[in-house]
């Protein structure tokens, strides 16, 4: 005897369908009906008809709004794509048509550092240019530096790979080497071939505003030349 | 289906084949376009009240039997069936067809049988509903009373089986379920379930055969 036999017997389910004929009350039948169309139209009646209107406008709606967002999104983040930071420093460099930063006049450095000012008028950007030219352009080379670190932060954090995160470091010691190499390169090497020249070269750097590097340059003379009497400035 | 696939063997009846295929297509065509319970339970879901209406005129019969040979009483078949009913047009948002319907709707039938013994305690298994004769005209009189005995032995039996495998017999015979299905609806598993139904079978077989047994 198999175990299908062992559930299943024909002769009792004959048997049993002989006598259990029962059908539904009619009345049953005409109340659940009602029931399940009433239901129904409870569910969907006129007076929710405005439900899906509203649903398809609303979707429709944030639907622009997010296309919008992250068009937005994409072109603030466009400056800092992985092409451009990929690219050396040097090139980049080299093929900016821009003056590099030393060379800059001030009004230019201001124009650059910060563009609303352009709009100001003129007697305050004088005051300002009078007050301020060495903090002007250290300003600009802070800017040049802060914007250089972020673009590496930006590249690290957009792209995952190993390879940008190389190019991104890269970039970051390229611009190092440039910052050291443009402290080196204040003085010419003519100039410090004598203590008098040098010390010209720095009171230049002074009057230009670039005190640091004026600085730097005065302790290298100090250094290359121990016994020279720094003059002073006041005489 | 025989006389059709003789037909489409037959060369030589080709008026007649081509009726019967014509037939049997028009059978394969609405076949295909009987939609199935889940699908009608969708639609009633978006508001076709006639898909509740075809998937009502399938299941009301079986289920209410189910829920009559169940409980032993009439009022408390009808009060548990309009329960049932009530919850499957309640759930008709919610509804998603990860199971088979049928075996969705038993179970919603089952727990509320459940719901209902706990509600009220008077309910009885004992009780054997008026067996309704039906005979064949050409039977002979001694055969149609040893139906009728039979009949009546058999139902006797059922109200005497345990409630769990009267359940599952009912389930299997009316529902159609499987034993998984079975075990689905009752919440036990799948041994349990093949259990009672074999038991239930092997009582109700031995009721009717009593009288040749005693020969």
């Amino acid at each position: 005897m198999t175990t299908e036999s062992n559930d299943n017997d024909p002769r009792v389910s004959e048997a049993y369908r002989s006598f259990s004929t029962e059908t539904t009350p009619k009345e049953l039948d005409r109340e659940i009906l009602s029931m399940a169309a009433g239901s129904s139209r409870s569910r969907y009646g006129l007076a929710r008809a405005w439900i899906r209107p509203v649903a398809w406008a609303a979707t429709i709606g944030l639907s622009l709004a997010f296309v919008l967002e992250m068009t937005q999104v994409r072109d603030a983040q466009a400056p800092y794509s992985n092409a451009d930071v990929a690219e050396p420093l040097e090139e980049r460099i080299a093929n900016d048509p821009a003056p590099a930063p030393a060379q800059i006049s001030v009004p230019a450095a201001k124009q650059a550092s910060s563009p609303p000012a352009a709009t100001e008028p003129m007697p305050q950007a004088e005051a300002e240019l009078s007050m301020g030219r060495a903090s002007v352009s250290e300003d600009f080379e802070a800017d040049e530096m802060t914007m250089l670190r972020d673009a590496d932060e930006q590249a690290r954090a957009r792209s995952g790979s190993e390879q940008a995160s190389t190019a991104a470091s890269l970039t970051f010691d390229a611009a190092m080497t440039l910052e050291k190499k443009e402290k080196i390169d204040h003085c010419d090497t003519d100039v410090r071939s004598s203590a008098e020249t040098w010390h010209a070269c720095v009171v230049e750097l002074r009057d230009q505003g670039l005190s640091d590097a004026a600085d730097e340059e005065l302790q290298s003379l100090l250094a290359e030349f121990p016994g020279f009497e720094v003059p002073d400035p006041s005489r | 289906m025989a006389a059709n696939a003789q037909s489409f063997a037959s060369p030589m009846n080709s008026g007649a084949a081509s009726l019967c295929s014509e037939a049997a297509l028009a059978y394969a065509h609405a076949m295909a376009h009987t939609p199935e319970d889940s699908a009608l339970m969708l639609r009633y879901g978006e508001g076709d009240v006639q898909a509740f209406e075809i998937l009502y005129r399938r299941h009301n019969d079986a289920i209410y039997r189910y829920l009559l040979r169940l409980s032993g009483h009439r009022d408390s078949a009808d009060d548990i069936f309009q329960d049932v009913w009530g919850k499957i047009i309640k759930a008709r948002e919610s509804y998603r067809p990860t199971a088979k319907f049928t075996t969705f709707l038993y179970r919603v039938a089952h727990n509320c049988f459940i719901d209902h013994i706990r509600r009220n305690k008077r309910h009885s298994t004992n009780t054997v509903l008026e067996p309704e004769l039906h005979s064949d005209p050409g039977e002979s009189l001694e055969t149609a009373t040893e139906r009728s005995l039979a009949r009546e032995r058999l139902e006797i039996a059922l109200t005497t089986l345990p409630e769990e495998q009267r359940d599952a017999f009912l389930l299997r015979e009316e529902g159609g379920l499987s034993v998984d299905q079975i075990a689905a609806v009752t919440g036990c598993n799948r041994e349990t379930a093949k259990s009672r139904l074999r038991y239930a079978v092997a009582k109700l077989r031995s009721a009717i055969d009593e009288p040749a047994e005693r020969s």
